[in-house]
């Protein structure tokens, strides 16, 4: 078995579609690049997430890495693998959930497909109870083992994905916007496997997804893809700082305040939110500018939320890419 | 052996889940074959003359509508896997580590089998108690028809797979669907039996691939066809079954070429 932890390394890959529009008599091929010359390396056990706006090259990558896309140009190697030349060899060492779409039979007890998959990866019987009986106790899904997949809630059902896709102990896992369409708790059961898949530490995943708190819970590092390239590739608060760190301050008042370096944000009733660089002046100056001015009976001090800053990011890409 | 063990267990408890469409599927069969007997009646009636009595040919219709799960008259059975490769979802069976032309026989031959299964023995009970229907002459003819059906049923679903696969390029799907039942029944003995065709249309039907599916087996419990024919027939659908296999094979590569390198 080739299963050397040697993690995800992407070099130089680019992968491009041709796509045909108009009508018989009218057509134009055009040519998209979905990935432009993309390297990056995800050490083993990491959990990373992959943002980016739609059409940005994600699902390509996911794709390539399954070894379901061949990619037009460069090496990609994961543990070991070489996943489009080496397909079942490799997808028998990784999970994939689709947030869309399911993979458990849909007019079968969730157990029959679970059953199905032990025999689909050939996993010795004991090994196979033993994992199953920890995913079960882990997502708290014991009840509707015995349901049909069909009268299962979004939220039971992403439980029995995310358990179908672990049971065969893969090394990767790929969770293409996992929590979409969840309630609340069903997200927070989502984040805490997440978690706990890390905790133990031999699995990496790749989690792409528009949720940005997922991301904020459970992810070591972010990759944001923009038009095919990778914009960024490093922590959360790395991609916190690439406009400058911003941070955002709220004051409950009698009267309104306002200082130069503080960007007046909204205002509802008596409370104010600015926006200011802790660079250009420190929370405790503004503070102190603010109480100079008025009385302050609250005050809180955040970090911008990571959705405007990616929000800007995006934005700042396309205009650049104009 | 296993993988198609499961699959076909969960094909079954599928089909038993909705029980109100096997119910209304005998119903449709007899139906349907009494109207057939009396059509054929109608015909002997006025004394035609015809290589085969009407006893045979009564029991050839049942056959018919017992089977009628089996025949290659629906060529999709499974509306998932054919859904699958009409939008592009199915390049998530390539992360099964499995062959997939393997794990596609072993779906469609679950897909008709299972409901084969549920149909058939009420029909043959209904019919040769209360419509004309005769068991076969004796155990030979019986075991000949029960290897030659077995036969057939790979080799249906071989061709069943092969339509599926021509689902990479025409993206519909319907003019096939609609198409191939037409010749496939025509050609196949289900329509008419072969043996009342006329000789030189009878014998270019013999040799295509649809007489094994259908006019070969039943002729055995029919007894039109002698037990020592067993080795041709057998080896006619298997000969048939390796050519559609190799087919569907390379049909398959040259469209998962299309998925993972064009990108569909």
């Amino acid at each position: 078995m080739s299963t050397t932890k040697t993690g995800i390394n992407v070099d130089a890959v680019s992968r491009s579609y041709r796509k045909t529009v108009g009508t018989v008599f009218n057509r134009k091929t055009t040519t998209i690049d979905a990935l432009r010359d993309v390297t990056f390396q995800i050490p083993s056990g990491a959990l990373v997430g992959c943002i980016g706006p739609n059409g940005a090259g994600k699902s390509t990558l996911v794709k390539i890495l399954c070894g379901i896309l061949k990619p037009d140009s460069g090496t990609v190697n994961v543990n070991g693998r070489e996943p489009f030349s080496q397909r079942q060899e490799h997808v028998r060492h990784i999970g994939v959930v689709f947030g869309q779409r399911t993979q458990l039979w849909w007019d079968l007890p969730v157990s029959d497909t679970f059953d199905l998959l032990r025999a689909l990866y050939q996993v010795p019987g004991h090994r196979f109870d033993v994992r199953q009986k920890l995913l079960i106790d882990r997502l708290g899904i014991g009840e509707t083992l015995n349901q049909r997949v069909r009268e299962l809630s979004l939220g039971q059902r992403m439980r029995c994905e995310l358990a179908a896709a672990l049971l065969h102990e893969p090394d990767v896992l790929f969770l293409d916007e996992p929590t979409i369409g969840l309630d609340a708790e069903a997200k927070l059961a989502v984040r805490e496997l997440l978690r706990w898949l890390q905790q133990t530490g031999d699995v990496t995943t790749i989690l792409t997804t528009h949720d940005l708190q997922d991301i904020e819970a459970v992810a070591d590092r972010v990759l944001v893809f923009g038009n095919g390239s990778i914009l960024l590739n490093g922590s959360l608060s790395d991609l916190r700082s690439v406009f400058g760190n911003t941070k955002v301050i709220r004051i409950a008042t009698h009267s309104p305040a306002s200082h130069p370096a503080a960007h007046l944000v909204k205002t509802i009733g008596n409370e104010q939110t600015f926006t200011f660089a802790p660079a250009q002046i420190s929370a405790a100056d503004l503070l102190a500018a603010f109480a100079a001015q008025a009385v302050i009976h609250d005050v809180e001090i955040t970090d911008q939320s990571i959705d405007e800053v990616v929000a800007r990011m995006y934005q700042h890409h396309r205009g650049e890419s104009k | 052996m296993r993988l198609l063990w499961l699959v076909f267990q969960m094909r079954m408890k599928r089909q038993l889940a909705y029980q109100t469409a096997a119910y209304a599927g005998i119903v449709t069969q007899i139906v349907f074959g009494l109207v057939l007997v009396a059509i054929f009646a109608a015909f002997y009636a006025n004394g035609i003359k015809a290589p085969m009595t009407l006893p045979q040919v009564t029991t050839y219709i049942w056959l018919g509508q017992a089977f009628f799960a089996m025949t290659p008259y629906s060529i999709f059975p499974d509306a998932e896997l054919r859904e699958q490769i009409r939008d592009g979802s199915v390049a998530t069976e390539l992360l099964r580590p499995v062959d997939l032309h393997s794990l596609w026989m072993a779906r469609t031959l679950a897909s008709k089998l299972a409901p084969t299964a549920l149909r058939c023995v009420p029909v043959i009970v209904v019919a040769t108690l209360f419509a004309g229907m005769h068991l076969p002459p004796d155990i030979p003819s019986f075991l000949a028809w029960l290897l030659s059906t077995i036969g057939a049923l790979v080799l249906i679903s071989a061709f069943i797979v092969l339509m599926i696969l021509t689902q990479f390029w025409t993206v519909a799907g319907d003019g096939l669907s609609r198409a191939v039942p037409g010749i496939a029944a025509a050609t196949s003995g289900q329509l008419v039996p072969l043996a009342l065709l006329p000789d030189n249309i009878r014998v270019v039907f013999e040799w295509l691939p649809f007489a094994g599916m259908v006019d070969k087996p039943y002729a055995f419990w029919v007894g039109t066809r002698p037990v020592t024919d067993l080795p041709f027939v057998l080896g006619h659908q298997l000969l048939w079954t390796a050519v559609i296999i190799v087919a569907g094979r390379m049909l398959l590569g040259r469209g998962l070429h299309r998925l993972t390198v064009t990108g569909g």
